[in-house]
């Protein structure tokens, strides 16, 4: 079972799931982003060192809301994405559209 | 002495006479039993006027006897008359105690067990014995010669005195003990209580009855006679004794029981009523149904003079609650009460019951204008949900019993399961129903994806695929226009009934645009464009597309988020990845994804080149170490079967995937394999998607 962590951060909030995203799980993360975008959080940060696998029901969730933070102005930022992941988000072009860094410390540089 | 005098001197024996009463009755006592035996109907009333009969007749014909016997008093005849008298006497008595006896014993061994027949045979065995007084101490004593000596002797202890208290005590105990055996009373109801009191009444009377006639003259004389008295006296006794017993005892517990017979019976037609409404409820797979139905059994099984029931709609949350059905009483003055205290989620909320015995003592309901004194409201609920309460009515205060609240309640539960199980049923067949839906969806889906490629001796094409559930997203098809193959091969995000219909759509939106000569990536951006149309938000497809122009075998080919495309050159001997490409369709919604999508791969292929193409769910197949299959395990694999056809790449390639996760892959997935060839022989490649069915090439 997939568990999500969130952690509050001046101007934006870091989303950590831990386990797998898969297609049962994607509507927590779905839930969880809904939540953050209704409080008017757009800037999200994805810690993605404790994601083991993403499907692409799981990249669906991201996808979703891509849109919605661009127009808003904000955008999600990856990080310390496992290389599973991150061959997932280059297949699927994700690479091209969110914002991937290597480490924690990179994140409020490209996010805000 | 003479013949004659001798005859009877012996006739006027001591043994004769014991011997003749002794085999009068154990003669008598046979018959009696062998006759009540072959009575077959067990029905107390019928086996009590049987004996009523009996003893009634016998007491007629003694009386009758006694009557003919006073009218002779004065005639010669009067001797034999007599003698005729008292022996008819002595038969009645002995017949209709034997029967009573018999008949009893039929009450007694009503539900028999070992100890009663124990019991009973032992009570048998002692009237044997009691028999055998008859001929002990014959010669001991010459016998008292009046009542007053019998009875000073009667409590002196010689050996026959023991033995014969022995005898009659232990005959005492043994009748005590088996007449507390009234427990075919419990079975009657009142008015055959009552019928079987006064049969028992009159049937003790007749004793009195024939003790008063009892011929006690007939015995006492000198010479001893008064020995054989208290001999035959004692087996009378024992005949008496026990029958007597009996029916007093009956008698007894019947009038005692009368008054609880009353409340048996009312439970015991609630039991039945009960039982025959939960076997109709049971039966019942309509919840309305079943609600009514619980409604007037509740009505029935209880002194309640109204009810109705109110059901909530547990399937919004909001726990709408409409008053279902109601009897004897009006929507206002439910309306009134509730206004005082609603009890319904009360009830509900604790899945107890609520019994308010008088309504003027509750706090909320003192002043109301009702006419309403005691309320009990049951709920009905199911393990998964509520479904409401039923509340019953009366206008006397403390009118609901603790007994009928508790059959109420099994009432309500019972109810409650039955609705559970209707739901269940209904819920099966509408699976049953989905069921049959996704077959009939994937025999369309087979119908959307091609069921036979084209080939020529120029190309070959084989398609290998399977959808993880019943149905899936992966989508593949070929189409020839002119001289030109548009091949396709994508997969929609997400697995079943979705995916399938996204797919079948795609299918639709692929064919339009195939008809519209447009290039490679002209076809992706606006396949992304309709499908961002199309797809649901989150929703997305990869796609691999490509075209092979057959007079020079050119090929061109763009990937929009799907995985790389194997190519085998056939000239250098090596395998390369083409990975040339943008994100999935259906991710980037706006006018940018051109932005992200570059030209397409554009190369010569040559006779005996391959190109593999193939979906996830093939190289992200795991094993239970969540090991994926991997792109290296293909290309080494593919490289390894380059010189192989189409067909033999395609199922070995699946052979070897399975193989890895150990049988099972859990995710769509589709392999095309497509082979240029040296431009000999014609095949056209039947698609083969049934695994079972390996080898069996057109």
């Amino acid at each position: 079972m997939m568990k999500i962590r969130e952690i509050g951060h001046e101007g934006y909030v870091t989303v950590q799931p831990s386990g797998e995203l898969d297609a049962n799980s994607s509507i927590l993360m779905d839930e969880k982003i809904q939540e953050l975008v209704d409080r008017e959080v757009y800037r999200l940060h994805i810690d993605c060192s404790k994601l083991q696998y993403i499907s692409s029901a799981g990249l669906g969730v991201f996808i979703s809301f891509l849109d919605e933070l661009h127009e808003r102005g904000g955008k999600f930022v990856f990080s310390n994405m496992s290389d599973n992941v991150r061959k997932v988000f280059d297949l699927l072009g994700l690479a091209q559209l969110v914002t991937i860094v290597e480490s924690g410390s990179q994140v409020e540089e490209a996010i805000l | 002495m003479n013949g004659f005098a001798q005859f009877t001197q012996w006739w006027l024996s001591d043994e004769f006479r014991s011997a003749y009463y002794a085999t009068f009755i154990v003669t008598n006592y046979f018959l009696v039993r062998e006759l009540v035996k072959r009575i077959e109907r067990w029905d107390v009333i019928d086996l009590l006027w049987k004996l009523l009969v009996i003893g009634i007749s016998g007491i007629s014909f003694t009386f009758l006897f006694q009557l003919v016997e006073d009218q002779m008093f004065e005639q010669n005849l009067f001797p034999y008359v007599k003698a005729l008298s008292e022996s008819v006497s002595l038969y009645a008595v002995l017949i209709f105690s034997l029967s009573t006896i018999f008949i009893f014993r039929k009450l007694i061994l009503y539900q028999k067990n070992k100890r009663k027949v124990w019991s009973w045979n032992i009570l048998q065995g002692l009237f044997f014995l009691g028999l055998a007084r008859l001929f002990i101490g014959l010669d001991s004593v010459t016998g008292p010669s009046s009542p007053a000596e019998f009875n000073a002797n009667f409590m002196q202890l010689d050996a026959t005195g023991i033995y014969t208290s022995v005898i009659f005590l232990l005959f005492l105990g043994i009748s005590l003990f088996l007449s507390g055996n009234i427990n075919w009373s419990a079975y009657l109801n009142y008015q055959q209580k009552i019928r079987s009191l006064l049969l028992l009444f009159v049937i003790i009377l007749l004793f009195f009855a024939f003790y008063l006639m009892f011929p006690f003259h007939a015995f006492p004389s000198t010479d001893g006679a008064f020995i054989l008295l208290t001999r035959r006296h004692m087996i009378y006794g024992m005949i008496f004794l026990f029958p007597l017993i009996y029916s007093l005892l009956s008698g007894l517990v019947l009038t005692f029981n009368l008054q609880t017979s009353s409340i048996f019976e009312q439970r015991s037609i609630e039991l039945a009523t009960i039982q025959r409404i939960n076997q109709s409820i049971q039966a019942n797979l309509d919840t309305d149904e079943i609600l009514r139905t619980l409604l007037d059994a509740s009505l029935l099984t209880s002194n309640a003079t109204a009810g109705w029931i109110e059901t909530i709609d547990s399937t919004t949350r909001e726990f709408k609650r409409t008053l279902s059905y109601s009897k004897g009483v009006t929507k206002e003055e439910i309306e009134y009460l509730r206004i005082r205290e609603d009890l319904t989620f009360t009830v509900l909320d604790s899945g107890k019951h609520i019994h308010i015995r008088n309504l003027r003592k509750h706090r909320n309901f003192r002043y109301a204008k009702t006419r309403i004194r005691s309320l009990l409201a049951l709920p009905i609920l199911t393990s998964k949900h509520p479904v409401g309460v039923v509340y019953l009515i009366n206008e006397l205060s403390g009118s609901f019993e603790e007994e009928s609240i508790l059959s109420l309640v099994s009432l309500t539960e019972q109810s409650g399961i039955s609705i559970e199980n209707a739901e269940l049923v209904a819920r099966s067949i509408d699976l049953e129903i989905y069921r049959e839906q996704l077959k009939i969806a994937k025999t369309f889906q087979k119908q959307i994806l091609p069921q036979t490629l084209p080939g020529t001796d120029q190309i070959e094409f084989f398609v290998k695929s399977q959808e993880a559930d019943e149905i899936g997203g992966d989508f593949y098809d070929v189409t020839q226009r002119g001289n030109t193959y548009k091949i396709a091969v994508g997969d929609v995000s997400g697995k079943g009934t979705t995916a399938a219909f996204y797919m079948a759509e795609t299918k639709g939106i692929f064919q339009a645009l195939t008809q519209l000569d447009i290039g490679v990536r002209d076809f992706i951006l606006n396949a992304n464009k309709t499908l961002s149309h199309c797809l649901r938000k989150g929703t997305f497809m990869t796609l691999t597309y490509l075209h092979i122009d057959m007079d020079d075998l050119g090929v061109e080919l763009l990937r929009a988020g799907h995985c790389e495309t194997l190519y085998y050159n056939s000239k250098k001997d090596e395998l390369c990845s083409l990975k040339t490409g943008g994100p999935g369709l259906a991710i980037v919604r706006d006018d940018s994804f051109s932005n992200y999508t570059p030209e397409p791969d554009r190369f010569l292929a040559n006779p005996g080149d391959l190109l593999i193409l193939f979906t996830d769910g093939i190289i992200e197949a795991h094993n239970f170490e969540r090991e994926e299959f991997g792109m290296e395990r293909l290309r080494e694999i593919a490289f390894r079967l380059r010189r192989t056809d189409s067909q033999r790449i395609a199922e070995t390639l699946v052979q070897q995937v399975k193989a890895f996760t150990g049988g099972i892959i859990d995710d769509d997935y589709s392999i095309l394999v497509i082979r240029f060839l040296q431009g000999k022989q014609i095949s056209i490649n039947t698609v083969d998607k049934n695994d079972e069915n390996q080898g069996n090439r057109a």
